[in-house]
């Protein structure tokens, strides 16, 4: 008998919730005169060009520093984990707001230094940055591979008369290609969804050729490019649902031992890494702050933020519990889980077409924080369920039995054991939720009521505008808020594909 | 009182329980054993209302379910100890065994009968195995169930422990006054605590009696090879009397046709003479159980047969031993096949 089929009415309707945008978005686009023209090839190639870059940057960069973590002693072992996983934290556009105001002539380098750097724009540029933010998915996917492999086969092939080197190449990586398609994948999907980088810095995507399609009053066409998009991601799931499912096998990994030398040219060059992708930012920040001050910072912006992402972390929760049920209680319930994922495949800017235009046909709607607070609920459900499904699933199903056959009713069940044993599920997916919420940039570009800043579209306001000095405050704030998050991240409860809590 | 007529439980297509029939009365203990996936655990499950019966029907004093009408597991009345306890992680002791009680009064009778009064405060983390166990039980016997299940209760505990848990479970049932039926895979367990044993096999009841009439009367092959260790001997049978290898014996069987049949040997109802001249069997294997030696022995009719001596009788391997039968004993005969 299963003891939870109530959860599913509810999770059907979160699911079917799930899948307006894209219902929105079809019969957006069937309105537009035309459905692929050449300018879409340009943006198509411009798209794939940045996230190849990404993609090759992000494997140059993660998996040599998958080896090291996973092989190498280092002092402070678990810290350099947590410093080099830490730029998948920070948003996108907030390294390439720095990078863009650091690099380049009459940069901030230039002007502090007085070292001509070439500019951040342009296609090789936003591989680069975009590079330094993606490492990690590689990074950590890799690292849980090489982990998980026994270091016999290494130290049979030893004996055999291989070099380390040689044979790391030679049967560890073959054998962690798997991860690292997976982490690859994982960065390319950021690369093709991501609207703040190329924005930033100047490349043609369709993120970016959305955005000014919607501030021409293009929103058909915005839909049709919105659609493509989505086509383009569908791929990469698709392509990385092929390489899911790691073996768990559990055998004692390599450990290396480095004399102090080595540890010196380890560090010497693992921290620019660390320097550019954290460091430059803070230090971009910190140094407008001293400059310019607070750049009359309206600190009602940060409680507009606050309060709109509170707001979602709750219905976020809310929605999740249902369907985090209904995903341990059979396959269906899993299929529903399963279709409250689609939001996190949406990207942002796609999100903020969909919801605008049926904002514009739901008058009650329109420019409304509740549509705002609807598309954050949308794109980090899923989240909220990851957490709450993983703590769920941790309790025993001799507990509701338990419970039952005491003489408790299936209501009473769930209220004095189960909510009470998913509560730290709860509570750590509704801070995710918020967090990311705050620092959500093209959704609320599109969707924020007129007259109402939050910290990104103040940041964003503040590039285009043109006075840099004023994004101290709200950078800061949002490098701090990313710092919770990843602190959030690490203390684990988190779906698998984000790896960070593979610990051995 | 239970009473259990025809039940049966699928799974997919699977038949799980194949038309069960008993029924318990007043403050019974049955133990039901058997191998791994017979089927004990899902009999308790449909009990408790945890799983669909696909036929007959359970019925508990004031309630009847069957495929047609379920009654679902709070409104059954029944208590249940899980093999792995499932005490609320989140309540204390005393918050667990009052789950769904407003007064104190009989969860104080069961803290203090099963000795865990200190123990209230706790949170289960905190308890040892044993404590657990005894928890799980004042919890549902607090809740004063018609009718007690218990789930292989004492499997997740060390050996020493399960001696004494054992009767103390059985004392707190009896002063209850509720039956209870304790499903195990412990042969010990099954044969020492309860008043009737059922042994399982392949989702049916193959034979229900007394722990000793199972033991020394088992219904089949496989209840006699199930409970304790059994060698078989070719034997005669005429009017109630074989004739073997190793002599005349009685038997107690009395459906069973005359002719070819095997007897069965305990290790108990061997007699070894090693001073005979006349030898008959030669020991092949021993091993040292503490308070007794148990022999292989191979007979010069080639049969093999488990024998167990007191510990001072120190027989080698390879040596000549002459065996019999003991005498007074009624021994269980099987149609040879």
């Amino acid at each position: 008998m299963s003891l939870w089929p109530r959860s599913y009415p509810p999770a059907l309707a979160v699911a079917s919730f799930a899948l307006l945008p894209m219902a929105v978005l079809f019969l957006l686009a069937s309105d537009a005169d035309s459905f692929f023209l050449e300018h879409h090839l340009h943006l198509l190639s411009n798209t794939l060009l940045l996230t190849l870059g990404t993609v090759l940057g992000a494997m140059l960069i993660g998996i040599p520093l998958a080896i090291l973590t996973s092989y190498v002693q280092l002092p402070l072992g678990a810290l350099w984990l947590i410093v080099l996983a830490a730029p998948l934290a920070l948003p996108s556009y907030i390294g390439a707001f720095t990078f863009y105001a650091a690099f380049g002539p009459g940069g901030e380098i230039n002007n502090v230094f007085g070292i001509e750097t070439p500019s951040a724009s342009g296609l090789i540029g936003a591989s680069i940055v975009m590079a330094l933010y993606t490492y990690p998915f590689v990074l950590l996917t890799t690292r849980a591979s090489i982990l998980s492999q026994d270091a016999s086969l290494i130290n049979v092939a030893r004996t055999l008369g291989m070099s380390l080197p040689r044979a790391i190449m030679s049967i560890t990586l073959p054998r962690a290609m798997p991860a690292i398609a997976t982490g690859s994948l994982l960065a390319a999907l950021y690369a093709i969804s991501d609207f703040g980088t190329p924005a930033i810095l100047g490349v043609d995507t369709f993120t970016r050729d959305i955005y000014i399609e919607y501030n021409a009053f293009g929103l058909a066409k915005a839909a049709v490019l919105s659609i493509q998009l989505l086509c383009l991601v569908t791929l990469v799931l698709f392509l990385e649902s092929l390489f899911r499912s790691e073996p768990g096998n559990t055998g004692q990994p390599l450990s290396i031992c480095l004399k102090p030398l080595h540890i010196t040219v380890v560090f010497l060059t693992v921290i620019p890494i660390a320097l550019l992708a954290i460091m430059l930012p803070l230090a971009i920040f910190t140094l407008w702050l001293i400059r310019d001050g607070s750049g009359d910072f309206d600190y009602q912006i940060a409680w507009n933020s606050t309060y709109v992402s509170i707001l979602a972390a709750t219905f976020a929760v809310f929605l999740a519990l249902p369907v985090a049920y209904a995903a341990i209680a059979g396959p269906v319930g899993r299929l529903f889980e399963r279709v409250t994922y689609f939001g996190f495949g949406i990207p942002g800017i796609v999100m903020g077409t969909a919801l605008v235009y049926l904002s514009l046909q739901l008058p009650a709607l329109y420019q409304t924080l509740a549509i705002l607070v609807a598309a954050y609920v949308l794109r980090f459900l899923p989240l909220a369920v990851g957490t709450v499904r993983a703590s769920a699933e941790n309790i025993d199903s001799s507990m509701t039995k338990a419970a039952r056959i005491l003489g408790a009713g299936p209501l009473e069940v769930f209220h004095r054991v189960l909510l009470p044993l998913t509560m730290r599920g709860v509570v750590a997916g509704g801070a995710l939720v918020f967090l990311e919420s705050m620092r959500e940039l093209p959704a609320t570009l599109l969707l924020s009521p007129a007259g109402f800043e939050t910290l990104a579209t103040y940041l964003w306001r503040v590039y285009e505008a043109g006075y840099f000095g004023r994004a101290a405050i709200p950078g800061l704030l949002l490098v701090v808020m990313s710092g919770f998050g990843l602190a959030l991240l690490l203390m684990g409860e988190r779906r698998a594909e984000f790896g960070l809590t593979n610990k051995k | 009182m239970l009473e259990i007529s025809n039940l049966s439980v699928n799974h997919g297509d699977n038949l799980i329980i194949d038309r069960l029939n008993f029924s318990l009365s007043s403050d019974e203990i049955l133990m039901l054993v058997g191998p791994t996936g017979c089927g004990k655990t899902t009999i308790l499950n449909a009990i408790a209302g945890l799983v669909a019966i696909s036929n007959g029907f359970i019925r508990l004093d004031d309630w009847e379910a069957n495929p047609r009408h379920d009654v679902p597991p709070e409104k059954r009345n029944v208590g249940m100890v899980f093999q792995d306890f499932a005490l609320f992680p989140h309540l204390t002791v005393l918050e667990n065994v009052c789950f769904r009680l407003k007064d104190r009064t009989l969860a104080d009778k069961w803290l203090n009968l099963l000795g865990i009064t200190e123990l209230v405060r706790s949170k289960p983390k905190h308890l040892s195995g044993g404590e657990k166990q005894r928890v799980a039980l004042a919890r549902a016997l607090a809740h004063k169930p018609r009718l007690m299940l218990l789930d292989e209760p004492l499997s997740n505990l060390d050996a020493a422990l399960k001696e004494s848990l054992r009767w103390d479970i059985r004392n707190a049932l009896k002063s209850a006054g509720i039956p209870a039926i304790w499903v195990t895979h412990d042969q010990a367990e099954a044969l020492s605590v309860g008043d009737r044993l059922g042994i399982l096999d392949k989702g049916k009841i193959v034979q229900l009696a007394t722990p000793q009439d199972c033991y020394l009367r088992p219904s089949n092959r496989f209840t006699a090879s199930f409970l304790g260790l059994a060698s078989f001997i070719h034997g005669q049978l005429k009017d109630g009397i074989a004739w073997t290898s190793l002599g005349r014996v009685t038997t107690n069987c009395i459906n069973i046709e005359d002719g070819d049949v095997d007897i069965l040997v305990r290790p108990e109802d061997c007699i070894v003479d090693a001073t005979a001249v006349d030898g008959n069997a030669e020991i092949i294997s021993q091993h040292f159980e503490g308070g007794f030696w148990l022999y292989q022995a191979r007979l010069d009719s080639d049969i093999n047969l488990q024998i167990r001596t007191h510990h001072n009788v120190s027989l080698s391997i390879g040596q000549r031993v002459k065996l019999s039968l003991v005498a007074h004993h009624k021994f269980t005969a099987f149609q040879s096949n």
